[in-house]
């Protein structure tokens, strides 16, 4: 944690000084498959991000997410039983790489907190986010929308080398507001 | 740049994929059968049930045992009766050697309680007879316990379990269709 936590942040300073610094506000939603979780049904999530482009290449996007996994049902010896799905509250940040303008390609990587809640379990634990997202940010408007595909580890609190998978297929729009610099 | 790009997202692909390659983990349920059915209580009936369990036998727990790193949930399920009484509560105590206790006094002295209370019902009413699910049972877990169970399950797979009332001796339980569910963690 502490390893990529160092090496966002360096990227970050290392970025160059900035032509033209934006901060935008976006929102986002989607669907939450859990990857290999017999425990663990397929929700929602959704959220809200506060990008800051720092240069034209990156964006550090603060973000926090609500996430409810879907409940899974088992026949065990006959009786049917219900494993309620789990409930996250994400907060962190990820960093982006950005490709392209106007229509833009941006791998990102990034790290949070989560706290994950059913029936038994109560937990507060790291998670790390990759993925690729795909956008389009029309040079005449401050809107763009885009659609991202990550994969988000959220680590057990006892236990850092265990953890849940999920991949999530989510669709956001941002509005950014342009500060110009020197 | 471009260069650069690619550069940096290799170093944060790579700074993601250290910390024990959690990325590849799984979460995957493996069910241990309880004796169908089993009966404690005052003779005839067994003081409790003794189980030495043996995860060895269960094969979604064989085919993840070398990179087994935790047991994510668990729960015990299945039918719970009050034959005789006025209703009481059941739980469950592991050791991580074989014993062979005999009474609820040596189980509570020399085990580590898992699981329970699981509160039971009198006999004839419609509290007598429950069905204890996943997430009602998930909650009953003891932490000493669950420490125990993991190691355990990190280790040989092989831990003896009781199940005991915790309550007046003369009342009689009877368990159907139980089972121990494990949510084991490890890589694919």
């Amino acid at each position: 944690m502490k390893r990529l936590a160092t090496c966002m942040f360096v990227l970050a300073l290392t970025a160059g000084p900035a032509s033209a610094v934006t901060l935008g506000v976006g929102a986002f939603g989607g669907m939450s498959i859990p990857i290999v979780q017999d425990d663990n049904g397929q929700g929602q999530t959704y959220g809200i991000r506060i990008p800051v482009g720092l240069t034209p290449i990156f964006t550090l996007e603060p973000y926090g997410s609500m996430t409810q996994g879907g409940d899974k049902e088992e026949t065990i010896n006959g009786i049917g039983l219900t494993r309620s799905g789990i409930e996250m509250q994400s907060y962190g940040a990820n960093l982006l790489l950005t490709f392209g303008t106007g229509f833009q390609m941006f791998p990102f990587a990034g790290i949070g907190m989560t706290t994950s809640e059913r029936a038994g379990l109560d937990q507060s634990s790291v998670q790390y986010n990759f993925g690729i997202g795909l956008g389009f940010a029309p040079f005449a408007l401050p809107l763009s929308i885009d659609i991202r595909g990550e994969y988000a580890s959220v680590t057990d609190e006892d236990n850092s080398s265990t953890a849940r998978n999920y991949g999530n297929v989510i669709l956001g729009a941002t509005y950014k507001f342009r500060f110009s610099g020197e | 740049m471009s260069r650069l790009r690619i550069a940096l997202l290799s170093l944060a692909l790579g700074a993601l994929t250290m910390p024990g390659c959690i990325i590849t983990q799984a979460n995957v349920l493996a069910e241990y059968d309880l004796p169908n059915p089993f009966t404690i209580g005052p003779a005839p009936a067994q003081p409790l049930l003794r189980e030495a369990v043996d995860l060895n036998t269960i094969s979604e727990y064989t085919d993840h045992k070398d990179e087994l790193e935790g047991l994510s949930d668990l729960a015990v399920v299945g039918r719970f009766r009050t034959v005789i009484g006025t209703g009481g509560s059941l739980e469950l105590w592991i050791t991580a050697d074989d014993t062979n206790f005999t009474t609820y006094g040596q189980v509570t002295a020399g085990a580590t309680k898992l699981w329970g209370p699981a509160s039971i019902g009198a006999a004839g009413t419609p509290a007598g007879t429950v069905v204890i699910g996943w997430d009602e049972s998930a909650k009953l877990f003891d932490k000493a316990g669950k420490d125990l169970l993991v190691k355990e399950v990190k280790g040989d797979g092989k831990f003896t379990a009781y199940i005991v009332s915790a309550g007046a001796t003369t009342q009689t339980f009877e368990v159907q269709d139980g089972a121990i569910l494990l949510v084991i963690s490890g890589g694919i």
